[in-house]
């Protein structure tokens, strides 16, 4: 099959490799239909996430056909249509029972690795390191689902793949960040970052009772889409968010503050520049900027919800000021199973239609180049692979130009 | 890792003696024994004259081990150690005390969630003979008795006193707090012997063998709460796999991690 393969940072390539297969009695192959770039992969191909290996099959959100299944597999059926979420739960460990479907205690073969990292493992995730499991992804033709019967989710035919498509993912992602900020009737809630989790933290916020939304980013098209998404929009590059914060909630600041950038915030100013400096000599792996704005910004006995991913050290954040205001912290990777179904229904009902953050449709085989492009933060914003498609003419041009780039 | 001296000689001097004197000790006795130890032991003690002689075993070149770098290691034969390791984990398991014992009672389970274990066997009531794997493919192979066993609370196991490995370990069983299963702990202690025979088991236990119990635990546990081991061994990748192996870093997530 064909498959996204990371070979280095930012080096990318489709190769032709294995199909995968049954591996043991609870698994189930998908023939992937549409499969799409996360914000989460520009961190691996960026080189800010460690434990990866040349050939790695990167993707995580993706959804497709069931063409075979394992021995022990009792509910899905081969010909099934289903949406995967990105972490793994077995379904039956103390975490998944309370519901902590992300914290899955025996979905990481590399348990040991990820406990050395953060005290205790992680569940492991599709296509994001080694830490994490180690388990190919899906931005292929095919993929291999562990756990056949607890993660994967059935989805009526009369919805497109791009409706269902970020239940994968984002969609659940925005949706808990929102949920994790605690809103209540009439809320002020500011969130960093208009990339794909941002626009659904808006979306999934104003739809829990925030009273207004105040989105920041610094891409004119991310920012559009966001204020289409019902918010008021800052941009950080021509306002300083830290004054202008106080001045919009009558100096009280927002309730709530969601970080959905994460470990590679740009930025400007003293901080930034430091965070930079450091990144580079590599004394710290996070870049936390924009966590602490949401700190210092946001009103007393408020709350930080931090969904952009940390991976690991991140230096002068003021805890003082957390500490101080009484604020009250939510984070993690997004428990998946608990907000899949519910959202279904959202958008059975027509409450929402998640392709609304889709701005550009290719083949895998020209995944190289949207990742090259995603990852400068602008006008590509959710981009959809189809993995069987034939690569454009453009694409064919460009390697016949220069082969060794492209293969 | 390869411990093979370039010329081939990976026996030191003062054992190629003690080899020669043992080889020829072990033929003469093969030659007065008449049952079914005769043939091993005459073999035994030919090849060891033969390595006296020339200073190259296989056996060690199997087990990837020699003696020879130090010029005066003498493997000592049993009974000598030169250092005791000892392990010692804790896991919580979503099952019964009764559940988790009844599993682990039948030692011929352990190798499925071991990772150097081959089979262990409960050849008579209280006696088990267990094989595991050693460095390039070669096997050890040990007896232990089961020294308590006492229903749902505990199994305590020693190897005989002739065993080539001087190893012993019990596993506990505790009902966890607030419904949440077994707390199962395991303690295993090895004496490694100085010379080859401490070389090979302290290979198949690793640098680390807290490391491997708590690698073993964790399989253990998945076993038992999804009746499968996750894996993710034989899945396919991109040809660069080929060239590196090697996981990618971040040095400063490693270097700054709170240890
Ligand atoms: N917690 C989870 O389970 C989970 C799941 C998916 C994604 N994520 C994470 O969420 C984050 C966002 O994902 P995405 O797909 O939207 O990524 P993205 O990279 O497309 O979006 C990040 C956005 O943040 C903006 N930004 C950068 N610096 C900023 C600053 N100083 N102030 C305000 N905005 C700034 C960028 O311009 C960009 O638009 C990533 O860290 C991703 O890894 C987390
Ligand atoms: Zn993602
Ligand atoms: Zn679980």
């Amino acid at each position: 099959m064909r498959a996204l393969c990371w070979n280095g940072i930012k080096d990318v390539r489709v190769e032709t490799v294995p199909d995968p297969k049954i591996i043991n009695p609870k698994d189930a192959i998908l023939k992937i239909t549409s499969t799409a770039i996360c914000g989460s992969d520009l961190h691996l191909y960026g080189g800010y996430m460690p434990g990866l290996k040349h050939g790695d099959i990167l993707g995580h959100e993706f959804m497709g056909e069931v063409v075979e299944v394992g021995k022990e597999v009792k509910k899905l059926k081969v010909g099934d249509r289903v949406v995967v979420p990105f972490t793994i739960a077995c379904g039956n460990c103390f975490f998944c029972d309370e519901q902590l479907w992300a914290c899955c205690d025996n979905s990481n073969p590399n348990a040991a690795l990820g406990a050395k990292m953060f005290g205790y493992t992680t569940s492991g995730l599709f296509g994001y390191t080694h830490l994490c499991g180690g388990y190919a992804g899906g931005q292929a033709q095919y993929v291999r689902v562990p756990f056949a019967d607890v993660g994967p989710l059935k989805v009526p035919a009369h919805l497109s793949d791009e409706q269902v498509l970020f239940l994968s993912d984002i969609y659940p992602t925005g949706y808990m960040a929102a949920e994790n900020a605690n809103i209540r009737q009439g809320d002020t809630v500011a969130i960093w970052g208009c990339g794909p989790v941002g626009q659904f933290a808006i979306r999934s916020a104003l739809s829990l009772g925030a009273g207004r939304v105040i989105a920041i980013d610094d891409s004119q098209e991310r920012l559009k889409m966001a204020k289409q998404g019902g918010a008021l929009t800052l941009n950080f590059k021509e306002v300083n968010v830290v004054d202008v914060l106080p001045e919009m909630t009558g100096g009280l600041g927002p309730d709530s503050c969601i970080d959905a950038v994460g470990m590679e915030a740009h930025g400007y100013g003293i901080g930034a520049v430091y965070d930079l400096a450091k990144t580079k000599v590599g004394l710290m792996t996070d870049r936390p900027n924009v966590l602490r704005q949401c700190i210092y910004t946001c009103r007393k006995g408020g709350t930080v919800s931090i969904i952009g991913v940390y991976g690991g050290v991140a230096d002068k954040i003021p805890l003082g000021a957390a500490f101080n205001k009484g604020l009250n912290f939510k984070m993690g990777q997004t428990h998946m199973l608990r907000y899949m179904k519910p959202l279904l229904e959202k958008i059975e009902a027509g409450e929402i239609d998640p392709s609304f953050v889709v701005t550009h449709r290719a083949a895998l085989e020209d995944a190289p180049k949207m990742y090259s492009e995603f990852a400068k933060r602008g006008k590509v914003v959710k981009t959809v692979l189809d993995p069987f498609g034939a690569r454009t003419k453009v694409e064919r041009a460009r390697e016949e130009l220069a082969p060794q780039a492209s293969r | 890792m390869d411990l093979q001296p370039k010329n081939g000689v990976n026996v030191g001097n003062s054992e190629r003696l003690a080899s020669g004197v043992l080889g020829g000790v072990l033929v003469l006795m093969a030659t007065r024994q008449r049952s079914w130890l005769a043939q091993p032991l005459a073999l035994i003690g030919v090849s060891l004259l033969g390595r006296g002689f020339s200073g190259k075993c296989a056996v060690y070149k199997q087990l990837g081990v020699s003696s020879a770098h130090g010029g005066h290691h003498l493997a000592l034969p049993g009974g000598m150690f030169n250092r005791t390791v000892k392990v010692q984990k804790t896991v919580t398991v979503k099952a019964s005390p009764a559940e988790v014992y009844g599993f682990w009672r039948q030692f011929e389970n352990l190798p499925r969630f071991t990772q150097n274990l081959i089979s262990v066997a409960e050849k008579q009531p209280g006696m088990t003979h267990w094989v595991a794997r050693g460095p390039n493919d070669l096997h050890l192979e040990w007896e232990a008795r089961i020294h308590e066993d006492t229903p749902n609370e505990r199994i305590s196991w020693a190897t005989t006193e002739d065993s080539p490995i001087q190893h012993n370990g019990s596993v506990s069983f505790r009902e966890a707090p607030a419904g949440r299963g077994t707390e199962i702990k395991v303690v295993l202690r090895y004496d490694i012997p100085a010379g080859v025979m401490g070389q090979a088991l302290a290979k198949v236990l690793g640098d680390e063998p807290g490391q491997q119990l708590d690698a073993d635990l964790r399989r253990l546990k998945m076993y038992l709460e999804t009746g499968e081991v996750a894996r993710t061994d034989g899945q396919p990748a991109g040809a660069g796999r080929d060239t590196t192996g090697q996981m990618s870093t971040n040095d400063a997530i490693l270097d700054l991690s709170i240890k």
